[in-house]
This record gives structure tokens, C-alpha cells and sequence, in this order.
């Protein structure tokens, strides 16, 4: 097949190497911001499809069509995100006459619509979350909530953002709290209804990967756990699930293949569940038709490539493996990379990825490589760090190597995030819930002042150790006196704060990877990269990369633009003999220097006259259309607060 | 090249006993620096008040200039030791070499916190000796100063002479004309003359409220005209960036202005070091194969005992290589071809009194060095040629003078170490300063005059008992004289004595001297050949 991967970034990567691993051709699309990006430069052809845009873009159907007729694509990926579960968009591939590579469009249908994923859920004997919102009679909803079962959740039905929620442990509890939560509903609302739910105390968020062909095959290839999540978006995902009884597993499985079963799933798609923790209750949340972002800890632990598998359904052929013959082995964690900064409430973050160094031993899916833009215009994931290991701590411990070796310069990401997240008690134990980062706050190690010594020292050890062989060079600090030379080290981190230092001892090893200093006796291998054209320095530091700018003297010394010169006590005066044409200040105004003041006219030109540093407008002598003579005083300014000694003194 | 067998032995009690003396001696010259650094009588409280004033002490703000972890050689530290009461260390001026984006500059630099930085006699000498290494070197220079002017009761040794105050805005001036890029930054006052170096400079950077430069200062302008002025106003640095263009830049503080001169020295367009056009034979380094620290257990603690410089020259060279020439013959002066910091240099060094054969064979090698385009290091280390009826006989007159004559008109780089005793014709003919080394150094050990005390004690007796003629001198006036005169020599020959003066470009630790030299060196390897000279006439 010719395949045209209606994707961006990271997954067009991912897909294309399956596929060209297979022999398939593949054809990428991209938006302007990405013309340049990794997976463009690499594929062999690329389809420019409009503008920044998503909806001129990556979600214009007719353009991705446009592409694949251009392109001659016999197949569409949708990849993961974007159109991927665009019913509309599968069934005009098809239409086109071109492979849709993906279940067909009636599953994304109605898996795309919540109240009919939960009545097929229903009818297969999925239990989803009980609820009551037939009535608004207090009576009905305290009956309701009986039957649900104690705790049970009040919540506003037109709620949102935590107003107008309670929680219920008892039923003699259960009419004050109503009571409050439809005043609290009524007031954020204008809408006193309310809705009462089974309220899970330790809900965990755990899905099912399923694959299905079009010959009535649907296999399962075990748990995810997907509990780390911030505003519904995953951080970090594992496989399989841990601290389920089996019974919860085994039915959370065969409840996912039965459900895929009923609506002759023939792709890869998975299936969520809300478990409750304490007593391994699940409840069917939704069902995803598409390849999952966290597919690659599914396929660390069963050794199935899902793309493939993708491929071969899309193609009409048979699973090449049954249930009987997926095995598991070991445990894998996926962390997400994003271009956030977890320290500033998860702030976006953009720039230029200085440099770029992944650890062996891992996955490493990304869709940036050095020099790569973070454009403000998708979303922040850059990378995902695969680790797997014969046990579940082996590899949670393997992806905190990796994190601690990463080098992702020039970009603040959520590493460190990322590195602190997978040594919390809850994480270490398996036993995290849904709400867990909302109870759980990331409190960002203050190590900017160490990160910014090593740099230094990092810096200093790599320019000694390239010094040429003249003894202008290799005599180092060279003195006849006992004069102790040695300016600080200045460097500036990416606040732009300006840090002075005078470094300790270290090496950089031959590779120029790492940082070697002797602490307390003890040996430390800091990751660093260090850059000497660019005078840049990156230094892996609790998984975090601090990138560091070393500016030259003549940079970091010098006036800046907009510096305070001496205040300007002149008066602006005409340089030649011109027309007032612009008296652009007032009296009183204060100016910076550079602010332009009058403009005149000469020689049928205009020439701004501008002030040469801080002043106060003290008088204005002249107005618009008066000529002026040369050295005539068109402005006067204050004489500062100085005074400058007139009068006092005579 | 062979590598030298050293017999020196570490163990040996000897030396040790030498080891002990010499690291005295370099306790000394610690010491000393260091006074000029930042010691002298009351100079604790004027370097308070620099400091307070938000000012940089005078290396620190060369170190802001130059390359960083870069070498600065620094040139005769300790000039005015000893004089003006000990009221002048460093003769409150500090000059040396050091890299801006790898160009080599000399810098002049006033030490304001030494009498206000006004400028001395030995102080002139300094800056004028600076100017003419730079020239000679093709340097450019920067000014960093910060000067009271010249030093007015003494105004009569300061401003008439050729090569006082005037000759040193005369070399400002030629320089330019040379091409050598000189850039001011004025971090204090220049007054009358002194306004001349920045004005006679490319580009002029001033530091707000710290640089005044005028002709007349406040108080000649209130005697001439009755005005009162306040000396920003009359020559701040915003008037003359601004009004009157004697500056050209305006700096808020000296950081300013040093990260603006960085930027300048960007556009000189002139060759780093390094970047030679290779008429000097320069190979890969390589460190001496025996420690430069052995050096002082080499030097006898007694100097009558006299050492051999093979050994010195093992330690100082690279490799420890040398490769001695015409050795079975005139052997009291070691010549060879060696390398220092991969340079290559014909080596001239004394192993004794100069005879008639060593001057003819140094006069060789010179000649040999000279077709060749091979700089010359003198090792200096003898009592001088050879006196007597047989030596006259001879004609050490004209052989030495063949040697005086060959080292005179050499056109090759010349460098000279005082490694030990200096005296007489000895002086001149390995290329004392009279000569025109490029750079000269003296070690801590060294000695400098026409002849030993010891000599001078008979000659000058022998004088004056024969001027008194056989009037009643008694035993205890003939005491006095040995004890005036042998007084007067050990004064004169002593180190300090002579780079208080400038006699020198320095004393130096003999384990700097390797590093020092290499430095110099690599300034000539970075310049155009140098042209050779015209033959001479030798008087056979």
C-alpha cells in the first residue's frame, strides 16, 4: 500500500517505520508550522496541506483527500487524535476508494456517542456507573441513592469545576447535603437540578487493549493502567495494570472483547473502565477506536507491533495470532514528554530543542530531534520514554535511569515532573487514583542554583580541555604574580536571571557527555551537554534539564537597549532649520531614552528627534507648522532631581 | 633532538641545601609581589577608598578584559621597589600581555590606589618600556586609566627628557602610524598630559561619574579664569561623549565598559596568536622531561659553586631535548638548538667565563641562528671574559668584540634570562638590555654589575690607595673602604636593586620562565619574518 499518515509529529514517525518496515510506502501531510519538522525532512514524500490552522489543516477532510489523490495514497492512517475518530472522514476514505486503515465507520459511531457506548454496554451486561436523574423529587433521589449504594455523589447537572458537589457517606446525611448542593447549583447555575451517582472513593482508570479482524476475530492483549492524569489528560501509563484481583482482570478482558465482539470490531481500539480500588469493582467508561498513544507499554509487555496489526486488518487479512498465543511478560511504564512547565501550573512552553540525547536501553517515540521548533500551535506531547523491565519496579526504576540520563535542552518539558512523579509512595505502590494529581502537588526541587554550579563547571571543564596546544592556550591562567586570577563564570538560565559563579573542579569525560565531579569523596556522573559555538550548557539535574546561556562579556556587560543612560538634562533642540511637524509628548510626560519627542521637516523629509536618555518634559517651546531656526530649543526637559547645582551654589 | 641525561640528584644533601635556599628566595618574591599588590605603607586605606567607590582594583580589571582562564604576562611587577620611600609599588602602573578574542595587546594599566595613580619617573619608564614592547611586537595597546597625572614634585625627572612623559605620547602617535590598534578606557582622571593617551587613542570609552579628562583641571581653570567648575561638567564623561567627541563611548559602570571594549576588539583585524604566517619552525609541545621545580636544587645556595646550565637548560626546554652545537669546542658556553612550547631557538647559554674561543663560537652560532631565522635565548650566568696577559694576548678584545657585534646586529627575536651572575662585557655580549632583547628576565639568584663585589673590593682599593699615595692610610680606612665598597656592589648587583629600575622586564620564578618565554615566543611566531640585517664588519 501507499499509505498517507493524516497525522503530525511523533505518530506519523511510529506508523511510518512499521509500514516501511512492511514495505509499504508512506506519504506525510503537513501544516506550515511543520515544514520543517523531523518527520517531514524524513519521509520520501510529503504533502503540504494549508496553513497553522487545524480545521485548513490536519482536520480538513478535503484537503487530506486532495493530498492522497496527489500523492496516489491507496491507504489513509488517521493515526491517533486529529480525525481518527471521525466516522465522516472513514467513510469518505472509503468513498475516495482508498483503504481506511481503522475499524469501520459504524464503530466509530457509535462508539462515539456516549449515551450509545453506554446502552451497548448495557445490553452486553457491562456495568456502567449508577446514576439517577430521572426525578428532581427528594424522595425519588434518596430512594435512588439507596439503591445505588452509600457513598453516593450529589452533583449539579449542569455542574462543572467541583460547584455544586457532595459527597454522601449516609443516608441521614443525605437531605442537608442535597440541600446544599442544589443552593450551590442554583446560585453557579441558575439550575438547582442535581444528579445522584455512585461515588467511587479510589476510582483508577484502567483500559483494555483489543484488536479485531474482519474475519470475527476480536483478541485482547491485556491491561493498561492510565491513572495519572491532569485535566483528563494521561501522564504516565503502565501495562498491565498492577494490584488487580485476577477475577477484576479476567472480566475487565472479557468484557472488553465482548463488547468489540458486538459491534464487529476489525482494528485496534481500547476499551476504559473506572475501577474502584478497594473493593475491584469496574465500570465501563468508554470505548476508544483508534491506536492509543500509550500503545507502546501494551506492546512491550506481548511483543505484538499494533500497527502492524492495524495494517494487516486494514487489509482484509486474518489476526496472525489467537488469544491462546498472546503472552505477557514483565512490565512496562510509558511517560509522556510535554512541553510544559509542571513548576508553572503546567504552563506550554515553546522554543528550539538545543540539543537532544536519549539513553539507551529505552523507547524513545518522538517527533522532534536537535533543532526541531515547539510551535505554540499543537498539543505539548513531544516524546514518550518507554521502559520495560522483567517486573514492575525493574522498570519503573529503568525509566528513572532514563529520565536521569535524558538531555532535552532548549525546552522546559515535564521530565523533572515526570522523574519526581515516579517516586511518589502512590506510584511506587501501584495504588494511584484519578484524582491523585489533584491532591498530590508537584513541587518543583530548587535546584536551579546547583543545576547552574554544575553548568559552570561543566563549561569551564570542556573549554580546558579543548584548549589548543600554543602556550597562549594550555598555560591556562598564567601568572608571575601571586595574583589569584579569575573572572565568575556568568550564566544565564532561562528566567533570563543572570547567575555569577565561580566553579568547583570537574572533568568532562572524553565523550563530552557527562560532567565528572568529586563530591565528599564520592564520584558523580552528571549528564551534560555542552555546547562552545553556541555557549550554551544542558545539565540533567533530578531528570530535568537546565539549559543554561554562557553570554560573552562584551553581551551580558554591555548597555542594553533599553538601559538607563544618564538622565538627559539637554533640551531638544533643531539640528538644521525645519517645520514643526509632530509634537509627540506632553509636559509632565516622562521618557526613556530613545523616546521620540518632536518630529520636524526638512528638505521635504521627516527626522525624528529623540531623547538621549531618561527625562521629564519640562516645557514645550514650540507648536505644529512653526519653523524653527537652527539650535532652537523645541523642548526643554527637567532638570532631574539632582538639581544639577544651579542657583544653590551662586 | 636528544634528550638531555641529567646528573642532578634529588636525594643528595646537597640539593636539598640548594632546594632550601632557593624556596627562601621564592618566599621572597612572593612576599615582595605582593606588596605590590597591594601593600606599602597606607595603601590598606586608599584601596578601602577605591573599592568604596565602586571601583575595580587594577588586575581585576585587566582580568575583566582578557580571554578568560587565559595567561596575562605581566611585566615588571616589582619596578619602584625600594624607592620613593617604598611609597610606589609597581610604581603604581601596571603593565603585560594578554589576549582580547586571542589578539595579544599590551596593557597599560594606572593603579590609582598607588599615590592616586600618578606617575612616577620609574612609572614613565614603564610605560614607555610597554610601548616599545608593543611596537616591537606589534601589540596593540590598551589604556585603562586612572591617573592623578605625573607625579609633580619630581616633575624635573617626569616631563623634559626623550624618553620621558613626551616620548611616550610620541610612541602613542608612531604606533598609530605602525598600524597597532590602541584603545582607552577611562576609568578615572586624565589630567593635563594624560588626557593625550585617550586623545591620542582609536576609540575612547569613558565611565559615568568615575573618567574626567581634561588639560586644566578645576583648580587651573579657577587660577587661569576665575571660573569655578565642577569637574563633570568640565570634563565628565557625558561631555565628552557627547559634547565634545573626545570619547566615543558612554559606559554607566566599568563592567560596561570592559564588555565595550571586548566588542571593539572584535573589529581590529589583526591576527590572534597562533595564526602565524610560519617562518618560525613551531612543532607540539611538549612538557620538559625533568621538573622545572628542580631548577632550584640545581642553582649552588653558595653562588661561588657554580652549576652546570646543561641542567638548567634540560629544564626549561621541551622534552628535555637539546641538541648542543660545536660542543667538544669553547665548551664554557653551551649553544644548541632547542625547543620552548614547540618553538624553535638557538640557545646561548654560559657555563663560565667567556675565553676567546667561546666568544668566537658564540659569534659563530649567532651568525649561524641569524642565516637561519632562528630566535636566540641567552642564558646569562658569567663573570665575564677572560682577563690576563695570556687572554690579551690573545686578542679577547677583538674576539669579544666580534661577539658584541654579532649579538648587536642580530635580527632574530633575541630573549635573555639572568639566570645567575651578570657581569661586564659579559653583560653586553649575551645580549643585556643595552642590547635590545625583546623581553629580559632575571632570576631571584641573579646579580648585575660591572664585576663581583669581590673584584670590585681590590679594584677600587687599589684606586684609591694609589690616589692617596702612600699618605698614612691606616688598616682600619682601608677596612672601611672594603666595607663601603663591598656595601655599594651587594646594593647594586641585587636583583631588586636592578628591576626596581627597570633593568628588566621582571624577576620571575625560574619555574615561570619556561611558560614566560614560550609566551614571547609565540608573539614573534604570530608576526611577518623579520627582515635580516646587513652584513658587519668583524674585526679579525
Amino acid at each position: 500500500m501507499r499509505i498517507l499518515i493524516a497525522n503530525r509529529g511523533e505518530i506519523v514517525r511510529r506508523i511510518a517505520r512499521t509500514a516501511r518496515g512492511l514495505g509499504h510506502e508512506t506519504v506525510v501531510v503537513y501544516a506550515d508550522p511543520d515544514r520543517d519538522a523531523a518527520f517531514v525532512k524524513e519521509s520520501a514524500i510529503s504533502v503540504r496541506i494549508g496553513p497553522a490552522a487545524l480545521d485548513a489543516s490536519y482536520l480538513d477532510i478535503e484537503a487530506l483527500l486532495g493530498a492522497a489523490h496527489r500523492s496516489g495514497a491507496t491507504a489513509i492512517h488517521p493515526g491517533y487524535g486529529f480525525l481518527a475518530e471521525n466516522a465522516a472522514f472513514a467513510n469518505a476514505v472509503g468513498r475516495a476508494g482508498l483503504v481506511w486503515i481503522g475499524p469501520h465507520a459504524e464503530a466509530i459511531e457509535r462508539m462515539g456517542s456516549k449515551i450509545e457506548a453506554r446502552g451497548l454496554a448495557d445490553e452486553v451486561g457491562i456495568r456502567t456507573i449508577p446514576g439517577f436523574d430521572a426525578s428532581q423529587d427528594p424522595g425519588d433521589l434518596a430512594a435512588a441513592a439507596k439503591q445505588i449504594g452509600y457513598p453516593v455523589l450529589i452533583k449539579a447537572a449542569a455542574g462543572g469545576g467541583g460547584k455544586g458537589i457532595r459527597i454522601v457517606r449516609a443516608p441521614g446525611d443525605f437531605e442537608a447535603a442535597l440541600d446544599e448542593a442544589r443552593v450551590e447549583a442554583e446560585r453557579n447555575f441558575a439550575d438547582a437540578a442535581v444528579i445522584v451517582e455512585r461515588y467511587i472513593e479510589r476510582a483508577r482508570h484502567v483500559e483494555v487493549q483489543i484488536v479485531g479482524d474482519r474475519h470475527g476475530h476480536v483478541i485482547d492483549l491485556g491491561t493498561r493502567e492510565c491513572s495519572v492524569q491532569r485535566r483528563y489528560q494521561k501522564l504516565l501509563e503502565e501495562a498491565p495494570a498492577p494490584n488487580l484481583p485476577e477475577s477484576t482482570i479476567e472480566g475487565l478482558r472479557r468484557s472488553a472483547r465482548e463488547l468489540a465482539g458486538a459491534i464487529q470490531y476489525d482494528s485496534t481500539g481500547t476499551v476504559e473502565f473506572v475501577v474502584d480500588d478497594e473493593t475491584g469493582d469496574y465500570f465501563f467508561l468508554e470505548m476508544n477506536t483508534r491506536l492509543q498513544v500509550e500503545h507502546p507499554v501494551t506492546e512491550a509487555i506481548t511483543g505484538v507491533d499494533l500497527v502492524e496489526l492495524q495494517l494487516c486488518c486494514a487489509e482484509g487479512r486474518p489476526l496472525p495470532l489467537t488469544q491462546a498465543e498472546v503472552r505477557f511478560r514483565g512490565h512496562a511504564f510509558e511517560a509522556r514528554i510535554n512541553a510544559e512547565d509542571a513548576a508553572a501550573g503546567f504552563a506550554p512552553q515553546i522554543g528550539r530543542v538545543a540539543a537532544l540525547r536519549v539513553p539507551a536501553d529505552v523507547r524513545w517515540e518522538s517527533g522532534i530531534e536537535e533543532g526541531s521548533e515547539i510551535t505554540p500551535f499543537y498539543d505539548p506531547m513531544v516524546a514518550k520514554l518507554v521502559a520495560a523491565g522483567p517486573d514492575r519496579d525493574v522498570a519503573r526504576r529503568r525509566l528513572a535511569a532514563a529520565l536521569d540520563e535524558l538531555i532535552l535542552a532548549g525546552v522546559v518539558t515535564n521530565t523533572g515532573f515526570q522523574r519526581w512523579l515516579i517516586e511518589t509512595d502512590a506510584v511506587v505502590a501501584g495504588r494511584v487514583t484519578t484524582r491523585f494529581l489533584d491532591e498530590n502537588e508537584y513541587e518543583a526541587p530548587d535546584v536551579l542554583a546547583e543545576a547552574a554550579e554544575l553548568a559552570g563547571s561543566a563549561w569551564t571543564a570542556l573549554r580546558r580541555a579543548v584548549r589548543s596546544a600554543g602556550p597562549w592556550s594550555a598555560a591556562g591562567s598564567f601568572r608571575v604574580t601571586p595574583h589569584r586570577p579569575g573572572l565568575p563564570v556568568v550564566l544565564v538560565d532561562r528566567h533570563g536571571d543572570a547567575h555569577e559563579l565561580r566553579p568547583r573542579a570537574g572533568l568532562i569525560e572524553s565523550a563530552g557527555s557527562h560532567l565528572v565531579i568529586d563530591r565528599k569523596g564520592e564520584t558523580r556522573r552528571i549528564p551534560v551537554a555542552v555546547d562552545l559555538a553556541a555557549r550554551r550548557v544542558a545539565i540533567n539535574l533530578m531528570g530535568e534539564t537546565h539549559t543554561f546561556r554562557f553570554p560573552p562579556r562584551s553581551d551580558y556587560w554591555a548597555p542594553s537597549a533599553d538601559a538607563d543612560g544618564p538622565p538627559d538634562t539637554e533640551s531638544i533642540r533643531a539640528p538644521f532649520p525645519a517645520v514643526v511637524t509632530e509634537i509627540v509628548v506632553a509636559v509632565g510626560d516622562s521618557l526613556a531614552a530613545g523616546d521620540v519627542v518632536v518630529v520636524i521637516e526638512a528638505m521635504k523629509m521627516l527626522h525624528s528627534l529623540s531623547a538621549r536618555g531618561a527625562a521629564v518634559v519640562d516645557r514645550v517651546h514650540v507648536a505644529v507648522g512653526e519653523s524653527v531656526d537652527m539650535n532652537q530649543v523645541l523642548v526643554s526637559f527637567d532638570a532631574g532631581p539632582a538639581g544639577q547645582g544651579e542657583g544653590e551654589e551662586g | 633532538m636528544r634528550v638531555f641525561e641529567s646528573r642532578a640528584d634529588p636525594h643528595s644533601p646537597e640539593f636539598r641545601t640548594n632546594c632550601e635556599a632557593y624556596a627562601e628566595r621564592i618566599r621572597v618574591l612572593r612576599e615582595r609581589q605582593q606588596v605590590a599588590l597591594e601593600g606599602g605603607p597606607g595603601r590598606e586605606r586608599s584601596i578601602a577608598r577605591h573599592l568604596s567607590r565602586g571601583k575595580i582594583m587594577v588586575r581585576d580589571r585587566i582580568d575583566c578584559v582578557i580571554d578568560e582562564g587565559t595567561p596575562f604576562l605581566e611585566l615588571s611587577t616589582l619596578s619602584g621597589w625600594g624607592q620613593y620611600e617604598d611609597s610606589a609599588p609597581g610604581a603604581g602602573i601596571v603593565t603585560g600581555i594578554g589576549l582580547v578574542h586571542g589578539v595579544p595587546y599590551m596593557f597599560i594599566a594606572n593603579d590609582a590606589t598607588v599615590k592616586g595613580g600618578s606617575l612616577l619617573p620609574v612609572s614613565i619608564k614603564k610605560h614607555v618600556r610597554a610601548q616599545d614592547i608593543a611596537l616591537e611586537n606589534e601589540l596593540g595597546v590598551i589604556y585603562l586609566v586612572d591617573s592623578g597625572g605625573a607625579f609633580l614634585p619630581m616633575q624635573d625627572e617626569i616631563f623634559p627628557d626623550k624618553d620621558d612623559f613626551g616620548g611616550s605620547f610620541y610612541r602613542q602617535a608612531r604606533m598609530s602610524a605602525a598600524g597597532l590598534p590602541q584603545l582607552s578606557v577611562v576609568l578615572g582622571g586624565c589630567t593635563a598630559g594624560g588626557a593625550y593617551v585617550p586623545a591620542l587613542s582609536d576609540e575612547v570609552i569613558m565611565v559615568e561619574g568615575i573618567g574626567r579628562i581634561f588639560l586644566g583641571g578645576p583648580p587651573i581653570v579657577k587660577a587661569a579664569l576665575g571660573e569655578v567648575v565642577e569637574p563633570d561638567e568640565l570634563g565628565g564623561a557625558v561631555v565628552h561623549t557627547r559634547t565634545s567627541g573626545v570619547s566615543d563611548y558612554l559606559a554607566q559602570t566599568e563592567h560596561q565598559a570592559y564588555g565595550k571594549l571586548r566588542e571593539l576588539c572584535l573589529a581590529v583585524n589583526k591576527r590572534r596568536v597562533g595564526e602565524g604566517p610560519g617562518w618560525l619552525d613551531v612543532a607540539e609541545p611538549e612538557a620538559p622531561r625533568y621538573a622545572p621545580e628542580e631548577i632550584f636544587g640545581i642553582i649552588s645556595a653558595d653562588d661561588r659553586i657554580p652549576f652546570d646550565v646543561h641542567e638548567i637548560v634540560a629544564r626549561l626546554v621541551d622534552g628535555s631535548r637539546f641538541s648542543a652545537w660545536k660542543p667538544e669546542w669553547g665548551d664554557s658556553m653551551v649553544c644548541g638548538f632547542a625547543r620552548i612550547w614547540g618553538h624553535l631557538v638557538g640557545v646561548i647559554a654560559n657555563q663560565g667565563i667567556i675565553f676567546n674561543e667561546e666568544a668566537l663560537k658564540t659569534t659563530h652560532f649567532i651568525e649561524l641562528c641569524e642565516q637561519r631565522r632562528v630566535p636566540l635565548l641567552f642564558l646569562q650566568n658569567t663573570s665575564g671574559y677572560m682577563v690576563g696577559k695570556d687572554s690579551e694576548a690573545r686578542g679577547i678584545a677583538k674576539d669579544g668584540a666580534k661577539m658584541v657585534s654579532a649579538v648587536a646586529n642580530a635580527t632574530v627575536p633575541k630573549y635573555t634570562v639572568l639566570i645567575g651572575g651578570s657581569y661586564g662585557a659579559g653583560n653586553y655580549g649575551m645580549c643585556g638590555r643595552g642590547f635590545n632583547p625583546r623581553f629580559l628576565f632575571a632570576w631571584p639568584n641573579s646579580r648585575i654589575a660591572t664585576m663581583a663585589a669581590k673584584t670590585a673590593q681590590t679594584v677600587l682599593i687599589d684606586i684609591r690607595l694609589a690616589g692617596m699615595k702612600g699618605a698614612g692610610t691606616t688598616e682600619e680606612e682601608i677596612e672601611a673602604l672594603r666595607r663601603e665598597v663591598a656595601e655599594q656592589y651587594e646594593t647594586q648587583s641585587d636583583p631588586y636593586y636592578a628591576t626596581s629600575r627597570l633593568w628588566d622586564d621582571g624577576l620571575i620564578d625560574p619555574t615561570h620562565t619556561r611558560d614566560a618565554l614560550g609566551l614571547c615566543l609565540a608573539l614573534a611566531a604570530r608576526q611577518d619574518a623579520p627582515e635580516p640585517g646587513p652584513g658587519i664588519v668583524y674585526r679579525m
